[in-house]
């Protein structure tokens, strides 16, 4: 008597003796319509234009930031490799900040402009400091004040992430006494 | 083998020291110039100086005269005298004013490693006690006594010290600094990202943008403060403020005759002392709080109109209910505080 994966075995055996007939695919496509073809991208020429434009405006800003994001330190490495360090630090917290900044601009888009205006004030200064520096017989003076300024810099960013943040979520304004 | 530990100790503590008392690597070069020139009644004495530090003394002559120590600092005798050539004195006196300034030149090749050199001048001025007198330094100090005449100061990177100024013209601009004053009895004063103490100010305008401000007496004072913390110890006579975007601004006492005290704020804590006074205070989007606060008395409060945009309280503080003084404070996104 059969056992039963003994019969399962036999089946599939059954089953792979039978192939499918020769024609049976030209037979398919006579009954499938003409143009079943590959479809076609028919974009029409404004939604190409939109498309190169919007890559093009994403690898600006992308080359923009991440150029001000990672500021080359090679010279003042040279100099001395703790400063290199410390401004690094300081970059990249003030990159971050910024960033948080930008995340609330919606909120209040008015004062974000000031906010703005007014950091950009210290970042001029910095260059200002940044361009005096090369062969400065006082490098390390202007170094310390360069730190001092990326530390301003990162205060006033973390102030003003506050003042957002609070208004974002303002608290109760009801008396308190 | 004891004493061959002590000896490894002495070898290990020793060496370092013995080679640092014999490195080489350092040289200091002096050179000193003085240049005067008369100083006929209403000329200004102009200095203009950078790393280094700026002394005024008065005497009696009628004649403006600097002493100019240049010091330079290199890893060689030749290095360091090479670097003094890299500053020049220039000077010059023109149809009202007498001028001195401080020139760098950059040196030619990459200072030495490890800032193994540096460069820096000090001058002492010397003017008779009623000039008329300019003040610009960077990377330095500017020690500055009693003075009565015009005076414009332009400070960066540096502390201001000055005694009492009391001219009209005072006209003082600080910034990425420190300001030490004794007394300003009118003028202007401008700071930023500096820590800013004045111990007496009279009908002066003051802005400080950035760091703290700290003012022991005010009194007619038009002051305003961005992104500093201010704190004044008293007032003593009418003052008006506006605080904007700062962590803290507190006022800890005010004077029974002082009239008005006018506050605007915006995106800041405002804190007022507990005494004898008349109260008004308007907030748009802020809070109220006189915790802990003794005899206040509320006349006004917008209970009653919890949605108005701007809510008003209005009362008094203290037991002298016949005082003549005000605050009134306008506050914006803020929180007005009454201290117990």
């Amino acid at each position: 008597m059969m056992n039963l994966e003994d019969l399962v075995n036999k089946k599939r055996e059954d089953a792979d003796i039978v192939h499918p007939s020769p024609h049976l695919w030209n037979r398919i496509e006579s009954q499938l319509p003409a143009d079943s073809t590959k479809p076609k991208l028919n974009w029409p020429p404004l939604a190409v234009a939109a498309s190169l434009l919007l890559c093009i405006g994403i690898g600006y800003f992308w080359g923009k930031n991440s150029a001000s994001g990672t500021q080359s330190y090679a010279d003042i490495k040279a100099l001395d490799p703790q400063y290199a360090r410390q401004m690094a630090m300081y970059n990249g917290v003030i990159q971050e900040k910024r960033k948080t900044l930008a995340s609330l601009k919606a909120y209040q888009p008015t004062l974000y402009v000031t906010f703005e205006q007014d950091w950009r004030v210290l970042e001029k200064s910095y260059q200002e400091l940044r361009d005096t520096l090369p062969n400065h017989p006082n490098q390390e003076e202007l170094l310390k004040a360069m730190i001092d300024n990326l530390r301003w810099q990162s205060d006033l960013l973390e102030q003003q992430v506050r003042i957002l943040e609070n208004l974002k979520s303002p608290p109760n304004t009801d008396e308190l006494a | 083998m004891n004493w061959l530990n002590n000896l490894g100790l002495v070898i290990f503590l020793g060496f370092p020291a013995i080679v640092l008392a014999h490195d080489p690597l350092f040289s200091e070069k002096q050179k000193n110039i003085t240049l005067h020139y008369e100083l006929p009644k209403g000329h200004v004495v102009s200095v203009e100086n950078q790393f280094g530090d700026i002394k005024v003394v008065y005497w009696n002559k009628e004649v403006a005269q600097v002493h100019a120590r240049i010091t330079a600092s290199g890893v060689t005798d030749e290095k360091a005298n090479a670097l003094l050539q890299h500053v020049q004195i220039q000077h010059q006196k023109l149809d009202n004013q007498i001028q001195f300034k401080t020139r760098f030149t950059k040196t030619p090749t990459p200072p030495e490693k490890g800032f193994r050199s540096s460069l820096r001048v000090d001058y002492i001025l010397q003017i008779p006690r009623d000039a008329e007198l300019e003040l610009i330094n960077s990377f330095g100090d500017i020690y500055m006594p009693d003075h009565a005449g015009k005076l414009t100061i332009r400070q960066k990177y540096g502390k201001l010290y000055a005694n009492h100024l009391s001219g009209s013209e005072t006209d003082v601009q600080v910034s990425f600094g420190q300001v030490l004053i004794k007394s300003m009895q009118g003028g202007h004063m401008k700071a930023a990202y500096s820590q800013v103490v004045l111990d007496e100010v009279t009908r002066s305008e003051l802005t400080n943008s950035f760091g703290d401000l700290h003012v022991k007496i005010a009194r007619d004072v038009r002051g305003v403060v961005s992104y500093s913390s201010g704190l004044i110890d008293q007032i003593k006579e009418a003052s008006a403020w506006q605080v904007n975007y700062a962590p803290k601004f507190r006022i800890n006492q005010v004077d029974k005759r002082t009239k008005e005290i006018k506050i605007q704020s915006a995106y800041s804590p405002v804190e007022i002392p507990n005494g004898h006074y008349d109260f008004e205070v308007r907030l748009q989007n802020g809070q109220f709080s006189y915790q802990g606060a003794e005899q206040v008395i509320l006349e006004r409060q917008p209970k009653t109109q919890p949605n108005q945009p701007i809510r008003v309280y209005m009362g008094k503080v203290g037991s002298d209910l016949k005082g003549d003084t005000k605050i009134y404070i306008m506050s914006k996104h803020g929180q007005v505080k009454i201290q117990p």
